[in-house]
Parts: structure tokens; sequence; C-alpha cells
């Protein structure tokens, strides 16, 4: 299988001046296969959301390498690296940040518009396509204010996916919502990647990483381990099983 | 005349500085998110442009046109209630420099100033405002 994403020696440090310097990234390697379903877990102030956030082009490495699809892109300007975002990445925050000043459809086209790849008639159909897709095609001019979290949700990955990503990075995407809309979120989500689109989740949530093929521990800035759960079927009801094996696996480490 | 196209310089800089301010203080958060789904410094950059300049446009019009009507009877009645003993003014103006120079100059300086003001846009970070 083809590597995607590779992160080599990826260090992060924060601080304005050498006495309050923070490591949070201390030199990870990382590889993501296509079509892969990552979880990378961890404690609170382990550097799982700085690691999401560098890695993916959204924050700069203080040192180190990150290659996507075979391409360098820790160096890229602003410029490319915001093109290497719209055309190949889709990015799932825990809140949704959608724009207040658009409804939810004009929120989901965005992304293509800005892209021009495709004429305005072809991203609405897209959008459509998708909304029904996630089940929001009614709301599609909703106000943002009018609608709930978990809609909210499905809308934000509905713009992650206008543009046909390589890749989707979440960031906590079920961390504000209730159970049952965050298994409506994963569900989504793992028929996304059984469609070929890869997945890397920051969670802290068993129940998210459960679905994942593959979960990377991360503890002070450093990968301790990783554990390989296998994929996913939503058709053989394995969850709770994998999700149990994934607590043993966790709480054998002490984590 | 030089000292009052300075003072118009000033007054435009600060009143478009104050502005930008503002509106970009209200809208940092969506300026985070557009960057974040792939809009680069340099589109909302040019989005801003173009917004600013369009109000600009609108204004610079309406002045204009105010001032070639109302503009006389205005200054004339501000005079006359100042007590200075002038009760008409007239105005004598240089078509081209009142109709075309002086507004193009004017939304010169507001899209010059826009372009500057917006330089700060390449710190906005969705980071930050996640942390938030």
């Amino acid at each position: 299988m083809k590597t995607i994403l590779e992160a080599k020696d990826v260090c992060k440090v924060f601080g304005k001046s050498r006495e309050d310097e923070t490591m949070v990234l201390k030199r990870i390697n990382l590889q993501i296969e296509e079509g892969e379903f990552v979880a990378i877990m961890g404690q609170s102030g382990s550097g799982k959301s700085t690691l999401l956030y560098n890695i993916s082009g959204m924050d700069r490495l203080t040192s180190g390498q990150v290659v996507f699809d075979g391409e360098d892109i820790s160096d890229l300007s602003d410029e490319e690296i915001s093109k290497v975002r719209l055309y190949r990445m889709g990015f799932i925050f825990q809140h949704s940040h959608l724009l207040k000043t658009l409804s939810i459809r004009e929120n989901i086209m965005l992304p293509g518009i800005n892209a021009g790849k495709k004429s305005r008639v072809q991203i609405l159909n897209d959008a459509n396509r998708l909304m029904e897709m996630v089940g929001i095609e009614s709301i599609g001019g909703h106000d943002i204010t009018k609608v709930s979290g978990g809609q909210l949700q499905r809308a934000a990955i509905c713009r992650a996916l206008i543009n046909n990503p390589d890749i989707i990075y979440g960031d906590e995407p079920t961390g504000a919502l209730n159970s049952r809309a965050s298994q409506e979120v994963m569900n989504i989500l793992n028929d996304i990647n059984q469609n070929g689109t890869t997945l890397l989740i920051v969670t802290h949530d068993s129940k998210v990483a459960a679905r994942a093929d593959r979960v990377i521990y991360l503890s002070d800035g450093k990968i301790e381990t990783e554990h390989l759960l296998g994929k996913y079927n939503r058709e053989d009801d394995s969850l709770k099983e994998r999700e149990n094996n994934l607590i043993k696996w966790l709480k054998l480490r002490g984590f | 005349m030089y000292a009052v196209a300075v003072m118009v310089v000033c007054l435009v800089v600060l009143i478009t500085v104050l502005f930008l301010k503002l509106q970009t203080a209200k809208e940092y958060s969506q300026i985070a998110i557009m960057k974040a789904i792939g809009f680069s410094v340099l589109d909302i950059r040019k989005q801003y442009l173009v917004k600013v300049s369009l109000v600009s446009l609108l204004g610079v019009i309406v002045g204009t046109l105010l001032a070639n009507t109302l503009g006389e009877l205005i200054v004339s009645n501000i005079f006359s209630i100042i007590g200075l003993g002038i009760s008409k003014i007239s105005f004598i103006i240089n078509p081209l420099e009142a109709y075309l120079l002086c507004p193009l100059a004017i939304l010169a300086i507001v899209m010059l100033v826009t372009w500057v003001c917006t330089i700060g846009f390449k710190n906005y970070s969705i980071i930050d405002l996640i942390n938030e």
C-alpha cells in the first residue's frame, strides 16, 4: 500500500524565549498508508492536536519533515500549503466552525467554489449529494444557528469532502456531541473510509478509536506505542469487542 | 490648500484603519476558518480589498454628488452660525480635480491602507481560535 503521509523527526517547540520554551513534539516519526483509518490517543497535553496541526500543514514545524504523497510540505509557502489543504485535505474540528454569514449549503460549497475546478452547478450538485449521504438534505438552506450540533458536524464533514480529498483530519470530531450524534458521525466517517479516503483522527474517546485500523498512543510529545485493531466492518457488530480490546490494551500499559 | 489635503489624507487613513481594526476583530474567527479550509492569506486580503473598495467607491460617489449639490449651502450655513459675517460661500472648483483626481486619490488611499492593514492576517490561526 502507498504511504500517503510521513512525518520524519518532527519537533515542535513553543515559547518566544529560551526561558519559556516547551518542546511539545519530540522527534515524531509516523507513516500513514493510503486508505487507513488511524486514531491518535493520549492524555491531555500529550501533543495530539499539536501533532495533527503540524503534520497537516496548519502549523509550522520547528524541525523535521512532513511528506504528503511524495511531496515535502514542511517548507511550502502559505500560498502553496493553502492549495494542498484546499485540494487534497479535509478538516473536521471539535466544533464545526462553519461561517455564520452563510447557510449550511453555502458553507459546504465554499471550498469547492474557492477551488475553482468545477462549475457552480456541479458544486451545488455535489453539495446536495453529500448532504443526502449524511442525512441533512432538508436543512441546506438553514442558518447555522437553527440546527443541532450533530447536524452542524455532519455539515462540516460534507464541507471537508466537497473537493474529494485524499485525507481527512479530525480533531476530536465527536468531542462536543452526545453519544447518539457521535455514533452517527462516526458511522459516516467509517463509510467514507470504506470508500478509500484516509482518516487521521485525534480522540480521547475509546469508542471512536475502536473504529480505527490502528491506534497510536502519544505521551509527553512522543509516540509511546501503537495498537493494530484491523479493519472495522460496521456490519459484523464487533465494535463493543474492539473497544474492550482497546481499553484492555491501554490499561495493560498503564494508560 | 496643501494643509487641507494633508488633513484629508490623515482623516481618511484614520477612519479606514479604525474601521478595519473593528471589522477584522469582529471577523477574526471567520478569517481563521477560511484559512483552515484552504483560503490563502492572499485570497482573504483580496476579498477585504474588494469589499472595502466597493464601500469606499460608493462613499466617494455619494460624497462627490452631495458636495456638488449641497456643499455650498452647508458651508454657507456653518459660516453664518459661527458668526464671521459671511452669509454665502461659492466654490470655485477645478472640475478635473474635484470630480476625478480627488475621488480617485481618496479611493487609492483607502485601498492602500486596507492592503497594509491586512498584512496581519497571516498570523490569524484556527489553532488560536480552537484554544480560545
